[in-house]
């Protein structure tokens, strides 16, 4: 039996495979060594889960997430209202204004789209609304610069055409400002304006905006779980 | 989250994979131990899950609770019925040979280094099933490029106006409308099983993507060695990318633009040192201890958030392993090359699971197509310039299966695909307006595509600095590309040797995904630096990352026959 075939050689100690040169050998266990800032990094993430989301329930979770705006409670309580106002799939027309910025997280039309259906939601340049970030501002463009009268007046018959009844004009900026969302109703005179659903009880602050501090994507409880000393 | 129905639907996917893997290696000449078949038979469930749910949806529409959850449970029986079966043949079959000699694989003593590696390689797949179960899927990518057309397809089905109002006046929203229905399909059979919709039970499905994919990957590497087999799934198991793309400390410059991207790189060790340190004390350490270095965030990234990228890695690596299983059957039963002789060997079953798993890959992300179809192309190719017409003959018949499931895998989603409007980034037209055939460029301050080979020229540069700047970056990738390249350096010097080389097959294909992803890149209308800052060029590496690594490891630990000293 030669060396290597022996329990401790190299290459796994089996005559199925010759093993690489040296410099290879090492360029290989240093890769594998560099795993273990992966490996430190699951050790925070299941302490981060167990301080803070373990045993709570999927909305709880989610609200934990600090950097993800749309889980924020000024757009989860506007969801709310939203579905309490709205008859069932409904077609809504979002319109955007007072656009702010073009960053992607600005996008409350895709987030609306998603998380507030079965609700059906159009938008005028639709391909331009649903392309990735190299058209949305163009979308935006369309309509704070673009969108006259005459345009509106044409759009009007494609709404018509597709059942379109409400229409929701979102503010757009990072923050989500439930308050400065309006809201109206196809009537017989016209568009008109219609209040939302209150907000429910406990809800009624989720308005108030606040970016998280500390740059802190995840709350990931360790704050609580270790206080700072005096 | 793992609820009943994530546990249903894993159950009946892995039933479902077991019948097919147990059928089609029936009389394979190694039928492959516990591990691959448990792995492979993962990924053909899922895979096949996909593609049949697709198929169903698109004939009859939304799925049934009520047939969904019978169906499932009906393959979830089979599979353990064919899993029972299946270990009856090989006990029968084990009594007249070993298999273990059969596979060429031995079975020295375990020693300290190896316990370590067995250990931490349990250790991560663990934890990339924890981490794919325990977070809710929050990013960009996986809930509007994915779950949405899954909420679509659970309620409305295809070919209605939300896949297709697009193109006038007023429209409905959808983003990447002609993105493949894969893993929309699977959020679909989900919310069937589970009787409401929850793209948070879809997501623990990640988890199962990458334990497979390990599994598979160990399973491909053992006949070289316990330890060579131990590196590779480590390195796949331990790979950052799976984890988080965005670093604790991640200095994104969104005023850099492709016109100054090159000039205006810069080697910066102390942000490498500052997120590393982050990822080593944890980002609100970092945060509290040093303030000043700051601010530092938990890491984050797409892989098993429910992205396709990961499950498309997963099932061409299934789909690559497959198909040099058929490729050894073929040679093996010729008596041919002593390379070979080692490799464990398949039949034509493996080509037909091959072509599930390509036609799987096809549906999860629109290069899953062209890694697919370029995968067969390599593969009838490599059978024509086989020695000995038998051999040809065989290895062809095998392929042949392979591009039959293949194409009718892919065949539904390519006629409903014919009535989605491409509105953003349509490659195919945007590699002919660069060869200056088709409609002009629209152009436009947002619109970077090339309108000719001229201007594409201009844009090598960056493309080449961006696959630079991601392939080293050690906090994404471990050394995997630098192993991938030095491997490939190293055996490049006997290049004979690499043409005949029973991972040939593999290579070429990460070899030309690189070329791929390059073309891509070169045409793309975006902004590259600021593509660059979604993760870009990572995500697509890593669709290939798991071959590339079998590939790495495979030809450093170089196969010795039996007659070799």
């Amino acid at each position: 039996m030669s060396k290597r075939d022996g329990p401790g050689s190299r290459g796994g100690g089996t005559r199925a495979s010759a093993p690489p040169p040296r410099a290879l050998r090492l360029l290989f266990f240093a890769c594998v060594a560099l795993s273990i800032l992966p490996a430190l990094f699951g050790l925070h993430y299941a302490r981060g889960y167990w301080n803070v989301r373990a045993g709570k329930s999927i909305a709880e979770q989610r609200a934990s997430l600090l950097g993800v705006n749309w889980f924020r409670p000024a757009f989860t309580s506007f969801l709310d209202r939203l579905d309490r106002t709205l008859p069932p799939q409904s077609r809504v027309l979002i319109e955007p204004v007072r656009a702010q910025t073009t960053a992607g997280r600005s996008r409350w039309h895709l987030f609306l789209n998603h998380y507030a259906y079965p609700h059906r939601f159009y938008t005028r340049q639709s391909a331009w609304a649903s392309g990735t970030l190299v058209d949305y501002p163009r979308w935006i463009e369309h309509h704070q610069r673009s969108l006259g009268l005459e345009q509106r007046l044409a759009d009007e018959a494609a709404i018509r055409e597709r059942g379109i009844d409400w229409i929701l004009r979102i503010p757009i900026g990072i923050q989500f400002r439930a308050s400065q969302v309006e809201l109206f109703k196809r009537g017989a005179s016209g568009w008109e304006r219609v209040d939302l659903a209150p907000p429910r009880a406990g809800a009624e602050g989720a308005d108030d905006w606040q970016e998280p501090t500390g740059g802190l994507l995840f709350d990931s409880g360790q704050a609580e779980s270790e206080p700072e000393g005096p | 989250m793992f609820t009943l129905a994530t546990l249903l639907v894993l159950a009946g996917t892995f039933g479902l994979g077991l019948v097919l893997v147990e059928a089609a290696r029936a009389r394979a000449p190694t039928p492959g131990g516990a591990i691959e078949r448990a792995g492979l038979a993962l990924l053909v469930g899922l895979g096949s899950t996909a593609v049949l749910a697709t198929a169903l949806i698109a004939g009859l529409g939304p799925p049934a609770p009520f047939a969904t959850r019978a169906a499932l449970l009906a393959a979830a029986l089979a599979g353990a019925g064919a899993w029972i079966r299946g270990a009856r043949a090989r006990r029968a079959r084990a009594k007249s040979r070993s298999d273990a000699a059969a596979e060429g694989c031995e079975c020295p003593p375990w020693t300290t280094l190896d316990r370590v590696l067995a250990l931490a390689l349990v250790g991560f797949t663990g934890f990339a099933v924890f981490y794919a179960a325990s977070m809710p899927m929050h990013l960009f990518d996986p809930v509007y490029h994915f779950a949405y057309k899954g909420k679509l397809l659970a309620h409305e089905g295809f070919g209605g106006p939300s896949w297709t109002d697009l193109e006038g006046p007023i429209g409905r929203i959808i983003t990447h409308p002609d993105y493949p229905p894969g893993l929309p399909a699977l959020h679909a059979v989900v919310a069937a099983a589970g009787r409401q919709f929850d793209e948070d039970a879809t997501r623990a499905l990640m988890g199962a993507f990458a334990a497979a994919a390990i599994a598979v990957l160990f399973a491909a590497l053992r006949p070289r060695g316990r330890r060579p087999a131990l590196i590779g799934a480590l390195a796949l198991a331990g790979l950052p990318l799976l984890y988080y793309s965005q670093l604790p400390r991640n200095p994104v410059d969104f005023d850099k633009d492709e016109l100054t991207f090159v000039s205006s790189l810069d080697v910066q060790p102390g942000e490498f040192g500052r997120a590393a340190l982050a990822l080593a004390i944890g980002a609100e350490t970092a945060q509290r201890r040093f303030p000043h270095l700051g601010p530092f965030q938990l890491p984050d990234g797409w892989t098993l958030d429910g992205a396709g990228d990961f499950p498309l890695a997963a099932l061409l690596l299934g789909a690559l392993v497959c198909l040099t299983r058929a490729a050894a059957g073929a040679r093996r039963a010729a008596g041919h090359d002593p390379e070979w002789r080692g490799e464990p060997a398949g039949g034509a079953g493996d080509g037909v699971l091959a072509g599930v798993l390509l036609g799987a890959a096809a549906l999860m992300k629109n290069e899953g197509l062209a890694l697919g179809a370029m995968a067969l192309i390599v593969f009838a190719v490599r059978c024509v310039i086989a020695p000995g017409s038998w051999v040809r003959a065989r290895a062809l018949q095998q392929s042949g299966w392979a591009l039959v499931l293949f194409v009718l895998a892919v065949a539904p989603w390519m006629v409903l695909r014919r009535d989605i409007p491409s509105i953003d980034e349509n490659y195919p037209a945007a590699v002919l307006r660069m060869l200056g055939i088709g409609d002009a460029p629209t152009a436009g301050p947002f619109d970077h595509s090339p309108g000719s080979l001229g201007a594409a020229a201009t844009r090598f540069p960056v493309v080449l600095m961006g696959f630079v700047q991601s392939s080293l970056n050690p906090l994404r990738w471990n050394l995997v590309w630098v192993l991938f390249g030095a491997v490939l350096a190293w055996r490049l010097a006997r290049p004979r040797a690499l043409l005949h080389h029973p991972l040939a097959v593999p290579l070429a294909v990460v070899v030309g995904a690189w070329a791929l992803y390059a073309l891509v890149l070169l045409v793309t209308p975006w902004d590259l630096a600021v593509l660059y800052t979604t993760a870009i060029p990572d995500r697509l590496l890593l669709q290939i990352a798991p071959v590339a690594i079998w590939c790495a490891v495979g030809l450093a630990w170089r196969r010795i026959s039996p007659e070799q000293p």
